[in-house]
C-alpha cells in the first residue's frame, strides 16, 4: 500500500469489489505484508466509517456511495491511461487542462467521443470485475505479450467496427510488431491478423496475461 | 433461375438465367473466383452512384447462362460502410438465386462471422471453403464435410488460384438454383437471454410490420433492431406502426444492455463470434506445426523498423521508374506514327466529307485528344495497373500502409494513402485511380483531392525549367517545399470538413501470396479496358472543344478577357492566358505555348522571376489536365469532379495572385 490514506481506501474499495471474482481474502487480494496490517485496519476502518463499504453477513462489501466512488475512481484511473498526445503539445495541452473535472464532458468535447460510446464505457466501467488496475491499454503491451479485451473507450462506431473484426471483450489477443515512429500495432487474433492505428489501440483496454512461457 | 416466368424480372436480368453473387471478406481471394468463374467476360464498373468497384460477369455451363456479380469485400453486413450497405442491399433485395460466401479456410473463425449473417438473412447459400492450401501449408486441415452439416449449407473446398473446386462450385450453385437441393440451414440462436428477446421481437414485428417482413426475414429485422442498426431503424420508421416496435426493441435493448453491461451491438458480435469460434473449432484440426517460414521471413523484412523503408522505397522507386521508362518508351513509340503520320492522312480524308472548319476542328481536336489520351495515360496506366494489382495481389500493400501510417495520419488519411501521393509524382492519372485502395469512400475523396495537388512529371518539366533554370534549384525545391505544405494544409482542412467519423486504422493484414501472373494481367486488362471507355470520351470531347476555340479565335478573346485577372490579379503579361487555357490539355503545354506566343525560348526576357514563380505556380496548381478530369469523373462522379477543378482554379488564383504582391517584397533585396 504506497501513498496516502486517499489512494489507500481507493485500492481497498478496488479489492472488495473484486472480491467475488478472486479466491482469497482481502488481504490476500490487496497483498498486505505482516508489517503493513495496522495500516491496513487504518485504511479499513477509514473506509467503514465514510460508509464506503458494509459488513454483511460476515462479507464486506460496497455500498451505494463505494460503488459511486469506485466509478469516480476508475474513469480518473482511464484518464490517466488513455493515449493523450505525446510530446510537448500533449504535454502542454495536459497543463493547461489541469484537473479534469467532468471526464464525461471531457471526452467527448476532448476526444469526441459520442454519447453511445460514453454510455457503454460507464456500463462496462460498472460492471467491471476485478481490479481496473489490471487493465491497460492495448498500445501498451510489447510485441509478443498477450491480453484479454476488457473494455473499450471510444465511439460508438469504432467499438462495433472491432467487435466486428473480431475484437470483442473477453477474447485473446496478442501483439505481434509494432511499427516504428509510434506507428501502429499488428495484433493477432481469432487467428488472423490485424493492423490497428496506435490511437485505436490505445482505446482498447486489455487484462495483461503472463508470458506462456513464463514459469511463474 | 427464377421459378415463375410471369414474373417481370428485376435488374435487367435475362429469363432462364441464374444470377450469382460472390459474398465474402476482403482477401480471401473472392475475386480470384470470380475471375475463375467469368474469364475476360466481364465489366467493372462503379455501384451506382457510388467509389465501389462493381464487377459483374457471365459464363455458361451446361447450356445455361449464369450471372456472376462479385460483390465488395466485407467483414460484416452491418450499415457501416458504403460496401457492407452495397453487398446487403444486394443480397437481400437483388434476389440473387444463389450467394456463394467465400472463405478463407485459413482463419475460419474470423470468416465465419459473415458466414453467420448470411444465414440470418436466409440467402440460398454455397460456400467456397477457399485457399485450403494455404490453411494446409498453415497446418490446418478443415473437415469440408462436418462444416456443410453443421452449416445445413454445401461447402465446397477451392483454392481459387490453381483453378480447384471450380467446376464443383458451380454444379452445387446450378443444382441449388434448380431446387435439386434443399436446404437445412441452421438457425444462428443467441444465448439464452438475449435469445428470448429476439424470438418476442419477431413475433412482434411479424405482426406488426407485415410488409417489411414480406421483404426481410422477422428475424433477421429483429437481430437488426437490436444491433441498433440505423438503416433498418429507418425502414421500421416508414411503417405504420414503426414508432411503436422501435419503443419495444428499445426496452429489449435496455434488457440486454443491463444484463451483459455491454451495447447490444457489442452483445450481439460477441454471440455471432461465440458461435462461430464454436463451428470451426469443430471442424478444424491442427495437423502439424506451420511451415510458413518463406512467407514469415518476407514479412519480417518488409515491415522491419529499417529495412521495411528500405524495402518500400526501393518498391516505389521501382515503380515509379518502371512506369516512366516503360511509359515513356511506349509514348514515344505511338507519338511519331499518330501525329506525324495519321493526322495528314485523316485531315485529308475529313476535308473532303467535312467542311474545313468543322473538318479542323474535329480531326485536329479529336486526334490530339485521342493522342493525349493514348501517348500520356495509356502507356502510363497500363504497367501502373499491372505493378498495382502484384502489390494488391501479391499482401504488400497492407505493409506499407502498417509502415506509413503514422506520417499520414496527420493528413487524416491511412497509411495507403502514402502509395498514391507519392505516385502522384509521376502522373495524376495513375496517383489518383490508385486511390481506391483505401476503404471508405470520405478517404478515397480525400485521397484523390490530395494527389491532384501533387506536382506530376509535366508540371515538374514546368517548375524545373521556369524557375529552376532562371532562378535556380533552391527556388524550384522552395516551391516543392510550398506544395507540400499545402497538401499537408488542405488534407487537414478537408479530414475536418468531409462528413463522416474517421475511424483510425483497423485493417486486416493478410499473409503473403504469391501472385499469379495471369490474375494480374486480366485484371490490369480489363481495368485499362475500363478506363479507355470513361475517360477516353472525356479527353477526347475536351481536346475538341480547346480545338474549337483556337480555331474560332475564341481563345484570343477568352484570353483578352481573362486580361484582368491575368494581369490584373496575378500581374502576368497578358499573353500567359492562352497557354493557361491550353495547358489543360497537358500541363507541358502551357511552357511550349509561352514560348509559342512570346516568340522566344528565353524566358528571362519576358518575365520577371517573381513572374515566373507566379506561372509555376498557377500552372501547378489550377485545374488538373484533361486526362485527370477524365479520371476524376470516372472516379468519383461529375459533380465531385468539377468541384475539385473549381476548388484547384480558385487555389491557384489565390496562391497566384497573394504570391504575386508578396514574392517582390523578398525579391527586391
Amino acid at each position: 500500500m504506497a501513498s496516502g490514506i486517499q489512494g489507500d481506501v481507493d485500492e481497498l474499495l478496488e479489492a472488495v469489489a473484486s472480491l467475488p471474482e478472486k479466491r482469497g481474502s482481502l488481504k490476500e487480494v490487496l497483498r498486505v505484508y505482516p508489517g503493513e496490517v495496522d495500516d491496513f485496519q487504518d485504511v479499513l476502518k477509514e473506509a467503514l466509517a465514510l460508509a464506503l463499504i458494509e459488513e454483511h453477513g460476515g462479507e464486506i462489501r460496497l455500498t451505494e456511495k463505494g460503488w459511486g466512488r469506485l466509478l469516480a475512481h476508475r474513469e480518473s484511473f482511464i484518464h490517466e491511461k488513455y493515449g493523450h498526445p505525446k510530446g510537448i503539445l500533449g504535454r502542454l495541452s495536459k497543463l493547461i487542462e489541469g484537473r479534469v473535472g467532468d471526464l464525461r464532458a471531457h471526452w467527448r468535447e476532448r476526444h469526441g467521443i459520442d454519447r453511445g460510446g460514453l454510455d457503454a464505457l460507464y456500463s462496462s466501467l460498472a460492471e467491471f470485475r476485478g481490479r481496473i488496475e489490471d487493465t491497460i491499454p492495448l498500445s501498451s503491451l510489447k510485441p509478443g505479450e498477450d491480453g484479454v479485451v476488457s473494455y473499450y473507450l471510444g465511439g460508438r462506431g469504432l467499438m462495433r467496427r472491432l467487435a466486428e473484426m473480431g475484437l470483442t471483450p473477453g477474447v485473446e489477443v496478442r501483439v505481434v510488431k509494432a511499427a516504428p515512429l509510434h506507428g501502429p500495432i499488428q495484433v493477432s487474433v481469432r487467428g488472423s491478423s490485424l493492423a490497428l492505428g496506435r490511437g485505436v489501440a490505445s482505446k482498447i483496454f486489455v487484462k495483461p496475461l503472463k508470458q506462456r512461457d513464463d514459469p511463474g | 433461375m427464377n421459378p415463375d416466368n410471369n414474373v417481370p424480372l428485376r435488374d435487367g436480368r435475362r429469363r432462364g438465367e441464374i444470377t450469382v453473387a460472390l459474398a465474402g471478406n476482403a482477401n480471401v481471394g473472392k475475386s480470384v473466383i470470380f475471375n475463375q468463374l467469368t474469364g475476360l467476360n466481364q465489366t467493372v464498373g462503379n455501384w451506382p452512384g457510388k467509389t465501389v468497384e462493381r464487377a459483374e460477369g457471365t459464363l455458361y455451363y451446361e447450356g445455361r447462362r449464369i450471372r456472376v456479380v462479385d460483390l465488395p469485400g466485407t467483414y460484416s453486413l452491418s450499415a457501416f460502410s458504403m460496401e457492407e450497405l452495397i453487398a446487403r442491399e444486394y443480397i437481400a433485395e437483388g434476389n440473387p438465386d444463389v450467394v456463394v460466401n467465400v472463405v478463407d479456410a485459413s482463419a475460419l473463425e474470423r470468416n465465419l462471422y459473415l458466414t453467420m449473417q448470411l444465414l440470418e438473412l436466409n440467402t440460398p447459400l454455397v460456400v467456397a471453403l477457399n485457399q485450403i492450401d494455404f490453411a494446409a501449408k498453415k497446418g490446418v486441415r478443415i473437415d469440408a464435410d462436418k462444416l456443410s452439416k453443421t452449416l445445413g449449407v454445401p461447402v465446397v473446398p477451392t483454392v481459387a488460384t490453381s483453378g480447384i473446386g471450380i467446376d464443383r462450385l458451380l454444379a452445387e450453385i446450378v443444382a441449388l438454383a434448380e431446387g435439386n437441393v434443399k436446404l437445412r440451414p441452421i438457425t444462428i440462436r443467441f444465448g439464452r437471454e438475449v435469445e428470448e428477446h429476439i424470438k418476442r421481437l419477431e413475433k412482434i414485428i411479424e405482426k406488426a410490420l407485415p410488409k417489411l417482413a414480406s421483404r426481410y426475414p422477422a428475424r433477421w429485422l429483429a437481430v437488426k433492431l437490436v444491433e441498433r442498426d440505423e438503416e433498418v431503424q429507418a425502414k421500421v420508421l416508414m411503417e405504420e406502426e414503426g414508432r411503436e416496435v422501435l419503443s419495444m426493441v428499445e426496452s429489449s435493448i435496455g434488457d440486454i444492455e443491463r444484463l451483459h453491461g455491454e451495447p447490444a451491438p457489442i452483445v450481439i458480435a460477441s454471440e455471432r463470434y461465440s458461435l462461430a469460434a464454436k463451428i470451426a473449432d469443430s471442424v478444424t484440426a491442427i495437423v502439424h506445426p506451420p511451415k510458413l517460414t518463406l512467407e514469415e521471413k518476407l514479412d519480417s523484412i518488409t515491415t522491419h523498423k529499417v529495412l521495411g523503408y528500405l524495402v518500400l522505397s526501393g518498391i516505389l522507386a521501382a515503380m515509379f521508374t518502371t512506369i516512366f521508362m516503360v511509359g515513356g518508351f511506349l509514348a514515344e513509340l505511338l507519338e511519331p506514327p499518330l501525329m506525324g503520320a495519321a493526322l495528314p492522312w485523316i485531315e485529308r480524308i475529313s476535308s473532303r466529307l467535312l467542311p474545313p472548319l468543322v473538318s479542323e476542328i474535329l480531326t485536329r481536336g479529336g486526334l490530339m485528344g485521342v493522342v493525349a489520351g493514348i501517348t500520356i495515360a495509356l502507356p502510363y496506366i497500363m504497367p501502373f495497373y499491372f505493378l498495382l494489382s502484384l502489390l494488391e495481389d501479391s499482401g504488400y500493400l497492407p505493409r506499407a500502409a502498417f509502415l506509413l501510417d503514422n506520417p499520414m495520419h496527420k493528413l487524416g488519411l491511412h497509411g495507403k494513402a502514402s502509395i498514391c501521393l507519392l505516385l502522384g509524382f509521376g502522373c495524376s492519372v495513375p496517383a489518383c485511380l490508385g486511390c481506391r485502395i483505401m476503404e471508405t469512400q470520405r478517404e478515397r475523396l480525400l485521397g484523390g483531392f490530395l494527389t491532384v495537388l501533387v506536382p506530376c512529371a509535366a508540371r515538374s518539366i514546368v517548375i524545373l525549367s521556369l524557375v529552376g533554370r532562371y532562378i535556380g534549384i533552391p527556388a524550384a525545391l522552395g516551391i516543392y517545399a510550398f506544395d507540400v505544405a499545402l497538401i499537408f494544409l488542405l488534407g487537414r482542412l478537408g479530414y475536418r470538413v468531409l462528413p463522416g467519423e474517421p475511424i483510425g486504422l483497423i485493417m486486416e493484414v493478410p499473409p503473403y501470396k504469391k501472385p499469379s501472373i495471369k490474375a494480374i494481367s486480366r485484371k490490369t486488362w480489363i481495368r485499362t479496358r475500363e478506363f479507355i471507355f470513361v475517360a477516353f470520351p472525356i479527353i477526347v470531347f475536351g481536346s475538341i472543344i480547346l480545338e474549337a476555340l483556337h480555331v474560332t479565335g475564341a481563345s484570343l478573346i477568352a484570353s483578352r478577357d481573362m486580361a484582368p485577372i491575368i494581369s490584373g490579379w496575378l500581374k502576368l503579361p497578358e499573353i500567359a492566358g492562352i497557354p493557361l487555357i491550353f495547358g489543360i490539355l497537358r500541363k507541358e503545354l502551357t511552357l511550349i505555348l509561352l514560348a509559342e506566343v512570346s516568340g522566344t525560348t528565353d524566358f528571362s526576357s519576358v518575365l520577371t522571376p517573381t513572374q515566373m514563380i507566379v506561372f509555376s505556380l498557377v500552372s501547378m496548381l489550377y485545374i488538373p489536365c484533361i486526362a485527370t478530369i477524365g479520371t476524376l469523373v470516372k472516379e468519383y462522379g461529375l459533380r465531385k469532379a468539377l468541384v475539385i477543378s473549381a476548388v484547384d482554379v480558385a487555389l491557384a488564383l489565390a496562391i497566384g495572385g497573394a504570391a504575386a504582391r508578396i514574392l517582390p517584397i523578398f525579391m527586391a533585396v
